[in-house]
C-alpha cells in the first residue's frame, strides 16, 4: 500500500551528522522501505503535504546491489525535483527486488508562491549508506547532502 | 589514534596499516581538543591511503566530518602514477567564494540595509525550485558555456572581462569537455545558471571592519569602511551529479585496477586511465559552470545596486578583488622530498595559496601572493588573506576554506528553537533575507567555529597572512 502524502511513517528518525543532514526509516516491507525512505528524503525539501497530486508519473531504477539500489532510487527523486520541477508528495513502489525497483511517483510542478519550501537536498550520499532485514521488517540509513 | 603534535600548530599522524604517507593537521590546542574523537581524524588516515599520494595528507583547522575525505582535507598525488578521487573534490564541484570591491561607504547606506537586502533577494534567485537569471539554456549554448567559463557570463554582460584576471585559471578550467557530462547532470544544470543554492551558501553585504596590512590591503584595492560583496556557490546541481557519477562508474572499475579502498565514498581511479580522464574532463566542466554561476550573480548584485542606489556603474565600482576555489584538483608543480614534481592536488573545502611571485597569479596579485577569501558565519565575520611561501613549502600551496561546522544542522535547530533568528541577527547588525527560516537556523553562528580561531591557526602557522577582516551587513541564503 502505498504511503500517504507528508507521512513518511512514525519511523523516520534524524540522523545528526556534521556536514549534512540524514535519516533512519524502518518499514514492514522492502517496498514500503522504500516509499518511506523516498518520502523522508523529499520531506527534506519541501512540506509535502502543501503538494497536490495532480500529475502521476513513472519511476524505473536499477543497480548492482539493494544498497545502491536505494541510493539511486532516491537520487531519482532528486533529480525529478530539480531537473523536472516536478514535486512528488505520495510514492507507490509496485516491484521490488535487490538489484531493480519499478513505481511511480504523483505530485505536481513546484510553485513557489504555494508549497511550504526547506532545503534543497543536492544529492544521496554512500556515506553511512545501509539498508537492512530486521526482525520487524526493513531498515535503512540514508545521508543526504544538502 | 595516535595524534603527535609536532609544531604549534601541526599535529603529526604516523604511517601506520596501509597509510602510504603520514597524516598532517593544523590546528591549535584549543581546536585540536574537540577534534580528538571527531570522526574527520580518521578520514585523514583514510586518505592516507591512496594510491600515489605524496608528502602528507593534510588537513586544515577548519577540518570537519565529510564524505570519503574530511572536508578541509588537502592530498597531493602523482600526476602519472597516482589516482583521481571524485570525494576528494566533493560533490559541489568548484564550490568557492569570490569577493567584489565597491565604491561605496558602509555608513552611508547603512541607513538602506534593508532596501538593498530586498532587491538583492529578489534578484538571486535561490533556495528549493529556484531557477536562473537567464532563461533555460538550449543544449548546444549550455555547452559553450561549460567549455568556456566565466568568460561565457562576461561575454553576456556579467561583470567585465577584467573580473577573469581576478579568478583562479581566469575562470576557465583548461581540459573541460561538455560531452563527459551526463545528460541527467545537464538537465539538472540547466536552469540554474545565476542561481545561488540553498545550505551554507550565501551573498553578503558587508563591511571592512579591520585592515591588518594597509600596504597589502590597499593593493587589492580595500580599505576599512568600505562595502564589499561576498559570494558563496558552488556548480549547484550538475556539479553534484558529476560526481555521482563518477563514484558510480568507478567504484566499478576500481576493481579492474585492482585499487581497494576503506569507504567507498573514495573510490577513485588511475589518473591515467579512460575513467580517470572522463571524470577529470567532466569536473573541469563542472567547475567552469561554477565560475560562470558566481560571475551571473555578480553580475545581478551589480545590477540590484545600481537599482536600489540609483548609481551607475562609475559610482558603484565594483570589480573583482579574487575568486577562489575550495572544492577542486588542479594539476600543479610543487617540491616533495627535495624534489620538484608535478602532482595533482585534491582540495576539499581547502584554498589554493600560492605566494608571491607564482607564475599562476595574475600580474596585479602576483608580488603579493594569492588572495584567499575565507566566509565565516552569518553572524560573525569573515576575513581576506594571502597565500606564502611557507604553504608553498608545507601545504602544497594551500591553506583553509572557512570556519567549520561544530553543531549538526539538527542540533543548531534545536539550539535556536523559541528565539527569533532574525531578531537575533539583526541585534548583531545583520539583516538576514532567506527562502527557510530553519535554513537560517542551521547556519547560525552557534553552528560553527569561530572562524577567527581557524585563521589565527593558519597566520601563526604561516601557511597564510591576514589582510582584513570584514563584517556581515546583509545576508542572502536560499
Amino acid at each position: 500500500m502505498p504511503t500517504r502524502a507528508g507521512d513518511p511513517g512514525l519511523v523516520v528518525r534524524e540522523i545528526e551528522h556534521t556536514a549534512d543532514v540524514g535519516f533512519e526509516v524502518e518499514a514492514p516491507t522492502i517496498a514500503a522501505l522504500f516509499e518511506r525512505a523516498g518520502l523522508a528524503t523529499l520531506a527534506i525539501a519541501i512540506g509535502l503535504e502543501t503538494v497536490e497530486r495532480q500529475e502521476r508519473i513513472a519511476l524505473e531504477v536499477r543497480a548492482d546491489d539493494l544498497t545502491s539500489l536505494l541510493h539511486d532510487w532516491l537520487q531519482q527523486l532528486v533529480v525529478v525535483l530539480q531537473a523536472r520541477g516536478i514535486a512528488l508528495s505520495e510514492l507507490g513502489v509496485d516491484d521490488v527486488s535487490e538489484v531493480a525497483v519499478r513505481g511511480w511517483g504523483a505530485g505536481e510542478r513546484v510553485d513557489r508562491g504555494r508549497h511550504r519550501l526547506y532545503t534543497e537536498v543536492k544529492g544521496v550520499t554512500y556515506h553511512e549508506l545501509a539498508v537492512q532485514q530486521t526482525a520487524a521488517g526493513w531498515s535503512a540509513r540514508v545521508i543526504l547532502d544538502v | 589514534m595516535d595524534l603527535r603534535q609536532i609544531a604549534e600548530h601541526v599535529w603529526e599522524i604516523p604511517r601506520q596499516g596501509g597509510m602510504r604517507v603520514p597524516g598532517r593537521i593544523y590546528a591549535s590546542a584549543k581546536l585540536m581538543r574537540d577534534l580528538r574523537d571527531d570522526p574527520a581524524i580518521g578520514q585523514v588516515v583514510n586518505v592516507a591511503h591512496l594510491p600515489g599520494i605524496v608528502g602528507h595528507a593534510l588537513a586544515m583547522p577548519d577540518i570537519h566530518c565529510g564524505y570519503g575525505f574530511p572536508i578541509g582535507g588537502v592530498a597531493a598525488v602523482d600526476a602519472t602514477e597516482g589516482v583521481i578521487s571524485p570525494g576528494g573534490i566533493g560533490y559541489d564541484v568548484n564550490c568557492g567564494v569570490r569577493l567584489l570591491r565597491t565604491g561605496l561607504d558602509a555608513d552611508a547606506i547603512a541607513s538602506r540595509a534593508e532596501r538593498v537586502a530586498d532587491a538583492l533577494y529578489a534578484a538571486i534567485p535561490a533556495g528549493v525550485g529556484s531557477e536562473g537569471a537567464i532563461p533555460k539554456l538550449g543544449a548546444a549554448e549550455q555547452k559553450q558555456m561549460l567549455a568556456r567559463g566565466a568568460a561565457w557570463a562576461v561575454g553576456r554582460g556579467f561583470g567585465r572581462a577584467s573580473d577573469l584576471d581576478a579568478t583562479e585559471e581566469g575562470g576557465c578550467l583548461a581540459g573541460a569537455d561538455p560531452d563527459a557530462v551526463s545528460e541527467t547532470a545537464l538537465a539538472r544544470g540547466r536552469t540554474q545558471v545565476g542561481t545561488l543554492g540553498s545550505g551554507n551558501h550565501f551573498l553578503e553585504v558587508q563591511r571592512v571592519d579591520e585592515v591588518y596590512d594597509a600596504h597589502a590591503a590597499e593593493a587589492l584595492g580595500l580599505h576599512a569602511g568600505q562595502v564589499t560583496v561576498m559570494i558563496h556557490s558552488g556548480s549547484r546541481g550538475l556539479g553534484y551529479q558529476v560526481c555521482d557519477d563518477a563514484l558510480r562508474t568507478m567504484s566499478h572499475a576500481m576493481a579492474r585496477h585492482g585499487i581497494t579502498v576503506p569507504d567507498r565514498q573514495l573510490a577513485c581511479v588511475p589518473i591515467e586511465s579512460d575513467e580517470g580522464r572522463e571524470y577529470l574532463a567532466a569536473m573541469a566542466a563542472a567547475a567552469n559552470f561554477a565560475w560562470t554561476n558566481r560571475q551571473v550573480m555578480s553580475g545581478l548584485a551589480e545590477r540590484a545596486f545600481g537599482n536600489v542606489l540609483e548609481l551607475g556603474p562609475a559610482a558603484l565600482r565594483f570589480s573583482l578583488v579574487y575568486d577562489v576555489c575550495h572544492n577542486i584538483a588542479k594539476f600543479e608543480e610543487h617540491v616533495v622530498d627535495g624534489r620538484r614534481r608535478r602532482v595533482c592536488v585534491h582540495r576539499k573545502g581547502a584554498t589554493r595559496a600560492f605566494g608571491p611571485g607564482h607564475p599562476a597569479l595574475a600580474p596585479q596579485v602576483r608580488p603579493l601572493g594569492q588572495p584567499v577569501i575565507i566566509p565565516g558565519d552569518m553572524g560573525r565575520y569573515s576575513f581576506v588573506l594571502l597565500g606564502t611561501a611557507r604553504a608553498m613549502d608545507e601545504t602544497f600551496g594551500t591553506t583553509c576554506h572557512g570556519a567549520g561546522r561544530v553543531m549538526s544542522r539538527a542540533q543548531a535547530k534545536k539550539a535556536g528553537k523559541g528565539l527569533d533568528l532574525r531578531a537575533e541577527l539583526a541585534r548583531r547588525g545583520v539583516v538576514v533575507r532567506a527562502q527557510s527560516l530553519s535554513g537560517v537556523a542551521e547556519e547560525m553562528p552557534w553552528a560553527y567555529k569561530d572562524v577567527a580561531d581557524v585563521v589565527d591557526v593558519v597566520d601563526g602557522a604561516g601557511i597564510a597572512r591576514r589582510v582584513a577582516k570584514l563584517r556581515p551587513m546583509v545576508v542572502v541564503k536560499g
